[in-house]
């Protein structure tokens, strides 16, 4: 029973860093592109959504935590595109430039995206961090 | 009072919601044959001067970036114009439905599909509805296609764990001809 208390603290203790929330307050946005300047996005990715565009629209939130790694979260309006969502990639990228995606799905258009846990919100629905964040 | 007042709100919301009607579409441009199912989307988008919180706009609720894809001209003056609404509406479906066909999505058509007690024959109209979940090759409906129709598994659902089901179903029965080209695939339109 102690030791299950004991279990119980450590593990109540620890949430808070994990559970801390990230928010990705500005954009940058790469219009018509037909490379991602960021290489999260293949170049088979960029496709037109519409017939006024002449390549992707690519997206970017990026936020800075206190051990050097960025959050990026990458929207690209593409062909897999629809009116309300689009492929979104969440990826961190650590200090010594190696990546992970740890999410990838359709998410809103025009979302407000927050990391808190293990869920990435886009503001209009919540979706999995895979295991292995830090 | 107080319950006039709340009566009065209810109402004005209601309406706020209710999007536009399929004579205001038509008034508009929408072809007569699709203008039901036209309606159908609107009621659960917006009216056309709508925006949301996310920056969509007008009665089709095209999100940030995706109107400018079909029309020439700032927001205000797309949420102005239900004409340019209804027109970038009807390239977008009939271009929702080319993509449909050539990532393999119109093989559902026929199809029984059940979801939450609700079952429904999957029609043309059924896809382009369904095509609110995306119509690419990596879409929801890709990924029910491509898993044998299993309307519960995760990866046909959204970020609200909304199945793509429910949209085929809510979708079906609808003349969406002048979206597709194909002849009518339903009796009458539904309602």
């Amino acid at each position: 029973m102690r030791f299950v208390i004991s279990a119980l603290f450590v593990t109540v203790a620890a949430m808070p860093a994990a559970a801390e929330e990230i928010t990705f307050p500005t954009a940058e946005v790469f219009r018509n592109a037909r490379h991602d300047p960021s290489r999260i996005w293949a170049d088979a990715d960029m496709t037109a959504f519409g017939p006024n565009d002449r390549g992707a629209t690519v997206t970017e939130f990026r936020a800075t935590t206190a051990d050097g790694a960025t959050w990026i979260v990458s929207q690209i309006k593409n062909a897999e595109c629809s009116s309300h969502l689009c492929p979104t990639r969440l990826v961190r990228e650590a200090s010594d430039g190696g990546r992970r995606v740890y999410a990838d799905d359709l998410m809103q258009i025009g979302g407000h995206f927050s990391l808190n846990g293990s869920t990435l919100s886009d503001g209009s629905g919540s979706f999995p961090v895979e295991p292995g964040r830090k | 009072m107080r319950r006039r007042l709340t009566i009065a709100f209810a109402l004005v919301a209601t309406v706020a919601i209710a999007g536009e009607s399929a004579l205001s579409l038509m008034q508009a441009g929408m072809p007569s044959e699709c203008a039901d199912f036209a309606a159908k989307v609107s009621a659960s988008e917006g009216n056309f001067g709508t925006t949301n919180q996310y920056g969509c706009l007008g009665a089709f609720q095209f999100c940030p970036g995706t109107f400018e894809s079909y029309y020439k001209g700032s927001a205000s003056s797309f949420l102005s114009d239900p004409s340019a609404q209804v027109a970038a509406w009807k390239q977008y479906q009939s271009n929702e439905w080319s993509k449909a066909q050539s990532n393999g999505l119109t093989s559902a058509v026929g199809q029984q599909v059940c979801y939450n007690g609700r079952c429904a024959t999957v029609t043309e109209s059924a896809i382009l509805m369904a095509c609110q979940f995306g119509c690419g090759a990596k879409g929801k409906l890709a990924n029910l296609v491509n898993n044998g129709m299993d309307c519960n598994a995760r990866d046909v659902k959204d970020g609200n764990l909304v199945s793509v089901c429910e949209y085929l179903i809510r979708g079906s029965g609808y003349n969406v001809s002048c979206f597709t080209g194909n002849p009518a695939d339903c009796e009458t339109s539904a309602s």
